[in-house]
């Protein structure tokens, strides 16, 4: 089709098209190319500024993205602190039972022979699959201290020779 | 602009809002023709700029001429995926970024305006070459958001011979617009 066809008479599909163009220009939820290309046109002409409001959500969506990006860190931090500080306590009841001053059973609990103790190990058994890229870190590190607070607990009581 | 660098959201968001609204206005919507596409745009370019904010590097030159390049590679990408829809090609885009690494960076404000000015230019040549009844049709019912009815008695038409001209001005346009 050229610009000279202006005077040439038209076919009934292209005055289907045309009446289809013409119903979807008065009816923006229609969905019809030669439609939004018009509209298209309309806005490139005389594009209208963004409202305050959308723009405002649009920055706080990227600037909610950059803070989860920076959080991992402190996920990071937090979890080498928390699992230092289950194993320095495993550790220490281990090298240093209760009552192991010499002084005899001070504290009162009848001295046992030492019971096989719960060793410190990997934290992937408490976990059925891969995590997901984002979320659920503070929910994984409670998991971790409950289980080895569990496990502390455990090796006392085995240490005091109590079932 | 070092402090957002440096991580601190406060100025990485005031940087967005400083400069935001202006890329809109004169570089996405123009471009993608469809205020959605350009909010989906503006919020992928602002991803782009959390990504890389840290590794931006001053030239003198300021923070928008680097924006606005992050924002013609994210219209590029959404024009290829509308062809039909939108009334630049992806080469027209990929042209005018060519431009931005040769020219002298200016003022924000004056960008945004030779922005929106290229696009009006653009726009009118494509017109100038249409028949005189097609470029009316546009003008009027597109531009001027006239309704058909006053669009047809002025071109001295029935409603239904005006749809048939429209569909044929855009057909007309199509073509103009083509590189």
């Amino acid at each position: 089709m050229t610009t000279d066809d202006a005077n040439e008479p038209e076919s009934r599909l292209e005055s289907d098209a045309a009446r289809a163009l013409g119903e979807a220009l008065d009816d923006p939820t229609t969905l019809h190319e030669d439609a939004a290309f018009l509209q298209a046109v309309r806005i490139a002409h005389d594009p209208s500024a963004i409202a305050e409001a959308d723009h405002d959500a649009i920055v706080a969506k990227a600037l909610l993205r950059h803070h989860a990006r920076s959080r991992p860190n402190v996920i990071r931090v937090s979890f080498a602190v928390a699992t230092s500080l289950a194993v320095a306590a495993a550790v220490f009841f281990v090298i240093l039972p209760p009552g192991s001053s010499g002084s005899g059973g001070s504290s009162g609990v009848p001295s046992v022979p030492p019971a096989e103790l719960l060793s410190v190990r990997s934290t992937q058994e408490l976990f059925d699959g891969p995590f997901a890229r984002t979320g659920g870190a503070s929910s994984r590190i409670d998991r971790i201290a409950i289980a080895r607070s569990a496990d502390l607990r455990e090796n006392r009581f085995r240490r005091w020779g109590v079932r | 602009m070092e402090r957002a660098r440096a991580g601190d959201r406060d100025a990485l968001g005031s940087l967005l809002r400083e400069h935001g609204p202006t890329l809109y206005r004169s570089v996405l919507l123009p471009r993608l023709g469809s205020e959605a596409l350009a909010k989906d745009a503006l919020s992928e370019t602002y991803a782009k700029v959390v990504e890389r904010i840290g590794a931006f590097e001053w030239r003198g030159i300021g923070f928008y001429p680097w924006f606005r390049t992050l924002a013609l590679h994210v219209a590029i990408d959404m024009i290829r995926a509308r062809k039909r829809m939108v009334v630049w090609e992806a080469e027209d885009v990929e042209r005018e970024l060519d431009a931005t690494t040769k020219k002298t960076p200016v003022d924000d404000a004056i960008s945004a305006r030779h922005d929106r000015e290229a696009v009006r230019e653009k726009l009118a040549r494509a017109l100038e070459t249409l028949n005189p009844r097609y470029r009316d049709a546009i003008r009027l019912r597109v531009l001027e958001e006239r309704p058909r009815e006053d669009v047809a008695r002025h071109l001295g038409v029935t409603p239904a011979t005006f749809d048939v001209v429209l569909h044929r001005a855009v057909a007309a346009l199509r073509k103009a617009l083509t590189p």
